[in-house]
């Protein structure tokens, strides 16, 4: 395990050194959609199977790749169980805009979002990209309200979101519903915003509550537990991922009967699992068909689950509440 | 409409102040100080400690921050860049990197790279007027920097300390032989340049979200200004701030926010070439060396 | 003097052969971890060659000029996708197309001197970065672009990129050698001490500098060509890095701007001490290197050459070193 300063020439050639100095076999990629796009190539050069548990894009699995696996879903549908639950509303909101930073991951995850708005007859009345850097979203919001958006999706990072809840409270900017990707369901998202995160939704792989579950971790709940004891903080989607990605590992190579890379790829292909992270089945392209992301809204400060309505832990407050 | 100037406005408050250090910095001692960035970042992290552990207001710490960074960067100014300035503007442009780098990774490995804010009890709230809102915070950050840069001035106008560093920028030699001492006085304005950093950094804080890597935004903004405004000049440094802050607000709603960036870079080129003394700006430094 | 350097020419000669043997070798003994970390060596090399000749002979501090790498490295990259343009085609061009850029941007731009000109081409660097994210239709913007993988077996690959970098390297280098043994050198040799009176003495100096920043602008749009194949996957912060420009440059004065050798001996040491700091200080490493910066413009501010050279002369005895002495090495 190397630290790779999240730097896409040292983390290649960490990748390198992994496969021909360590001996390794199987990877587990890098946080990013970006710099696993660069290290998984290594990987398949040298035919060692990567599982990236934390890079969802679909132009990572559109390249063809035998060895690269991914335990998530793609993130083009991170938003889609927003955009559903708000179709699914007596009165939905009207006019919907949709903004992500210059990156792999939050584009994929805002046209994917665009698309599937589309779908559902919500209008699109505001699509931007903006730079990767960017401190203020405050003329960015207004031309958002002067546009009549009343729904707001956000696929940026936490200070991203963060950034975009605070400016839209000092622009009195109160849109309908408010839902971000990867920055709502980080816990440092609720402890920094406070009251002003309340009522925002968001998409989410795993959550600790969901009722999946399996024979090594048990439930999802008790992974959570067992994991807050060990590293002292509750435990998000990254963590979880990165775990099932070892297990689906080990389970492959138990039935596969060798660390062949060839026997292995054969097997996770042939997985159909449900786990503590969900169900599981790779398709062709490495990615995680069968599951999908929830959708939550943030109630009293906690994450609650409010999509697929089966899993529904209370009722969406809506419209959100006004700052 | 009105509300895209508004915004573009109070931005451009901030901007101005975080130009105002590096602007002088540069103007006098011919150092393109990028540790500036790291100053604001301090500044801003300064604000934040104090007001998670003791609670103290955000406004309130702006004195803390900028004695703590007068001091850093008085020992900076006077350990290390003096033995360098000799050697001309790009050695010390390499050097203020090197610090930089030391500071912001400090940075990171004493704090994270985790986002943090500060949300004082009146975040948030706001005056409208006529459909235009203008939050209290950032009326006040603007209020607050257009009066730092003002003080700053007359402190160069009518202070001997602050006419010593005018002599100094206008002609070190000259200075010298009128007794000023000139590494004093480099020291001095390299402190004042962190402590500017600091009071903008403060503020920063409380407006955006901080994190390490802060101040590099900042610094770029600093660097579009001061060329605007022209070096050293602190009306320039409040003009260039507000122009550059409309001009982004404006960008967003008409090109888009994705080419705000590369315009104002063209702009800082073109300007480079066409008034290398920028608006406002008297002198010229650009000679070699 | 004259016996002297003839024995010095015989010890340069057996010199160069060791050097090139260690050059030409690693690659067939090497773990492909090595071979990859020593082709990232030749890479610097060759891209502090190339600023070598706008900083060291011409004394004009292009800090931005990694923009002419990133350059290099789309046209690559938008020409094998786009076009399904051969690698070493899509290469060439590459070159020419970082050199247009630099002549195009030198007749304006290069009026500028000193920190001004350094500033105008991080503004470039900038502008152009942000360029290639928003023509998102061309070159992928921000979700970047990947590059077709080199057609061939691993080892092959290997060798592959290690050579043409080094061929880069060589390029780089040879090209500063001739340059500043003939007309071009002089002149810019001219300009960085007085632009004024080589002026006055008949330089067209406009001509000089912009050949000097077209040839160093080429040679870097070359190896970012090289870069683009070689990493397979771009994004626009990745190769208009400013982090990566300075550091070049530093390498550049590490070694000893103006030499011919230095830059390249500044960046295998800068390069490797990096790797080791890596590899000891997991977490600090970027502090550690930001040290090392400042330890360097404080104390090698002329460069290891010059350095080397101060020293033989002390042990030598000579007085004659005293001369160097108020003899600045960079502009």
């Amino acid at each position: 395990m190397y630290d790779d300063r999240s730097d896409p020439q040292t983390s290649v050639r960490l990748t390198t050194r992994l496969i021909t100095e360590d001996g390794v076999r199987f990877i587990f990629g890098p946080y990013s959609s970006g710099i696993t796009n660069a290290t998984s190539a290594i990987g398949e050069r040298y035919r060692v199977i990567t599982i990236a548990t934390t890079a969802n894009a679909p132009d990572l699995y559109e390249r063809g790749y035998r060895y690269l696996f991914g335990t998530l879903p793609l993130a083009t549908t991170y938003l889609h169980p927003v955009l559903e639950m708000a179709a699914a509303l007596p009165e939905p909101p009207e006019k919907v805009a949709i903004i992500t930073p210059e990156n792999l991951f939050a584009i994929a995850a805002a046209e994917g979002a665009r698309q599937k708005a589309e779908e559902l007859g919500l209008k699109v009345v505001y699509f931007a990209r903006y730079p990767q850097d960017t401190t203020d979203v405050s003329s960015l919001l207004s031309a958002i309200r002067d546009a009549g958006a009343d729904m707001l999706l956000s696929t940026g990072f936490l200070q991203d979101g963060m950034l975009i809840v605070r400016q839209a409270k000092e622009l009195r900017y109160n849109p309908k519903i408010m839902g971000f990707t990867v920055a709502a369901s980080i816990p440092d998202f609720r402890t920094n915003l406070g009251r002003d995160a309340e009522g925002i939704m968001g998409g989410e792989w795993w959550a600790p509550s969901m009722a999946w579950e399996d024979d090594f971790f048990g439930s999802a709940s008790q992974y959570a537990e067992e994991f807050e004891q060990r590293f002292g903080y509750v435990p998000t989607y990254h963590a979880a991922s990165s775990s099932i990605g070892g297990y689906l590992l080990q389970l492959a190579i138990e039935r596969a009967g060798t660390l062949d890379t060839e026997a292995v790829r054969r097997e996770l292909l042939a997985l159909d699992e449900v786990t503590m992270f969900g169900p599981i089945r790779f398709s062709d392209k490495g990615v995680n068909e069968a599951s999908s992301a929830a959708g939550f809204q943030i109630q009293d400060g906690q994450i609650v689950l409010l999509w697929p309505e089966d899993i529904s832990e209370g009722s969406l407050v809506y419209p959100k509440p006004g700052w | 409409m009105s509300q895209i100037l508004v915004n573009g406005l109070l931005t451009g408050g901030l901007y101005a102040l975080v130009a105002v250090g590096f602007s002088l910095v540069w103007g006098v001692m011919n150092v393109v100080n990028i540790a500036h960035a790291s100053y604001i970042m301090l500044g801003a992290y300064i604000t934040y400690w104090l007001f998670h552990l003791y609670g103290l207001d955000p406004f309130l710490s702006i004195p803390v921050s900028m004695a703590a960074l007068f001091l850093l960067g008085y020992a900076v100014g006077s350990l290390v860049l003096n033995r360098v300035v000799r050697f001309g503007l790009v050695m010390t442009l390499v050097l203020t990197f090197g610090i930089d780098m030391i500071l912001q990774n400090g940075a990171l490995l004493l704090w994270s790279a985790d986002y943090r804010s500060i949300t004082p009890a009146y975040a948030g709230q706001g005056l409208a007027a006529g459909g235009v809102m203008i939050p209290y915070v950032r009326l006040a950050v603007f209020v607050l920097a257009v009066l730092f840069v003002a003080l700053f001035s007359l402190f160069l106008s009518r202070t001997r300390m602050g006419n010593a560093i005018k002599a100094t920028a206008l002609n070190p030699f000259a200075a010298e032989l009128n007794g000023v001492r000139i590494q004093r006085v480099y020291a001095l304005t390299y402190a004042i340049g962190a402590a500017l950093a600091a009071a903008a950094g403060s503020m920063v804080s409380v407006v955006y979200t901080i994190h390490p890597q802060v101040g590099n935004v900042f610094l770029t903004r600093a660097f579009v200004i001061t060329v605007l405004g022209g070096l050293g000049s602190i009306p320039g440094a409040l003009l260039g701030g507000v122009i550059l802050g409309l001009a982004e607000s404006l960008a967003t709603v008409t090109v888009g926010i994705g080419w705000s960036e590369a315009i104002s870079f063209t702009l800082l080129v073109a300007i480079l070439i066409v008034r290398p003394q920028g608006l406002l700006g008297k002198r010229f430094f650009g000679g070699v060396g | 003097m004259n016996g002297s350097s003839m024995g010095r020419r015989g010890a340069g000669l057996i010199l160069g052969a060791v050097v090139l043997a260690a050059l030409v070798l690693p690659p067939f003994y090497l773990s492909g971890y090595w071979v990859r970390v020593i082709t990232g060596l030749l890479m610097y090399g060759a891209l502090a060659s190339a600023i070598n000749i706008m900083v060291g002979l011409a004394g004009y501090p292009a800090l931005g000029n990694i923009v002419f790498f990133g350059t290099g490295a789309y046209t690559v990259a938008v020409l094998m996708v786009k076009a399904d343009t051969p690698f070493f085609l899509a290469l060439a061009v590459a070159g020419v197309v970082a050199a247009v850029y630099a002549a195009l941007l030198g007749a304006a731009v290069l009026r500028l001197r000193g920190a001004y000109f350094s500033i105008a081409t991080i503004g470039i660097n900038h502008a152009t970065s942000e360029l290639v994210t928003n023509l998102d239709g061309l070159t992928g913007g921000g979700r970047g672009t990947i590059v077709p993988f080199f057609p061939g077996s691993i080892e092959a690959e290997r060798m592959f990129f290690y050579f043409l970098m080094l061929a880069l390297m060589l390029l780089a280098t040879g090209t500063v050698y001739l340059i500043s043994r003939n007309r071009l050198g002089y002149g810019l040799r001219a300009i960085k001490a007085d632009e004024q009176a080589a002026s006055v003495m008949g330089v067209n100096t406009t001509r000089y500098k912009v050949l000097a920043w077209t040839i160093s602008a080429g040679l870097t749009g070359l190896v970012g060509g090289a870069y683009a194949y070689w990493l397979a996957f771009l994004e626009p912060p990745y190769v208009f890095d400013i982090v990566m420009s300075v550091k070049v440059y530093i390498m550049a004065i590490l070694g000893g701007a103006g030499t011919v050798i230095g830059p390249v001996v500044g960046a295998f040491f800068l390069e490797l001490l990096s790797e080791l700091i890596w590899g000891r200080f997991l977490e600090a490493h970027m502090l550690v290197l930001g040290i090392v910066v400042v330890l360097v413009v404080l104390f090698v501010p002329r460069g290891f050459v010059d350095l080397a050279g101060r020293l033989a002369r002390a042990l030598a005895g000579g007085s004659a070193s005293r001369r160097a002495e108020g003899v600045r090495s960079d502009g």
